[in-house]
């Protein structure tokens, strides 16, 4: 059974979703609906970017693709710092064997982490792989 | 919904929604049914487009070194702000045709 939850409260944003493509566009409507009302001010462009890379990698690589299978999303505002925070139930992957450097213009994939280091004040993954949290200093 | 216009070995693409991973597979079988009837140059309308992900971004460039095999080209139009800064950022700039 495919699960679309969303939560809200006062400078937060929190999804719960089955792995599927469609849902990242909702995911991405919330995301701008959260920037607009909370006035984090921060590039939204930038936000809606990386929100599309991580959840795509957990919705395509990321997740288990079984009938259980789930992704968090969520967004917080505190203390002057936006944070994004992506989590898939699959088995993570080597982050440390990738590249910030932008790819060869002719390669049609890997741009990935650069799209977070240029888009953002910084990123961490866990571990394993499975749990990304991007940051934005607001202004 | 997208619209294409053919003339001969030109077509002209205007997806009229975004580039992203929910859209790309359908993007990326129409611009191959175009190259495999031999159009080689494809000019891209990015009129209404607001977002091009990772995914959307391999289909173009997936595109573009397909039709420049064929001496062709791969043109982009009615780029917006943000999206340009994304292609120059990842200097992409270099590799389409880029209009404005």
């Amino acid at each position: 059974m495919d699960v679309y939850e969303v939560t809200k409260a006062p400078g937060r944003l929190d999804m719960f979703l089955s792995p599927k493509l469609r849902y990242i566009d909702r995911a991405g409507e919330e995301t701008e609906r959260f920037l607009e009302e909370s006035g984090a001010g921060v590039s939204a462009f930038g936000v809606l970017l990386i929100m599309r890379e991580a959840l795509t990698n957990a919705v395509l690589y990321g997740s288990r693709h079984e009938e259980d299978s789930r992704v968090r999303y969520s967004l917080s505002l505190g203390a002057g710092t936006l944070t994004m925070e992506v989590e898939d139930d699959g088995d993570g992957f080597d982050w440390k064997s990738r590249t910030a450097e932008v790819p060869d213009i002719t390669a049609d994939s890997g741009r990935g982490i650069a799209i977070m280091t240029l888009y953002s004040s910084g990123f961490q993954y866990n571990e394993k792989g499975n749990r990304l949290a991007v940051f934005w200093q607001c202004e | 919904m997208e619209q294409a216009i053919k003339k001969e070995k030109q077509t002209l693409i205007a997806p009229g929604r975004d580039i992203v991973a929910s859209y790309a597979q359908e993007l990326r079988r129409n611009l191959w049914s175009l190259i495999e009837e031999g159009v080689t140059d494809v000019t891209i309308d990015l009129a209404g487009v607001q977002m091009i992900d990772s995914i959307g971004l391999g289909v173009l460039i997936a595109a573009h070194n397909s039709l420049k095999k064929k001496q062709g080209r791969l043109a982009i139009i009615n780029v917006s702000k943000e999206i340009l800064g994304l292609l120059k950022t990842m200097r992409l700039d270099r590799h389409f045709d880029i209009k404005e």
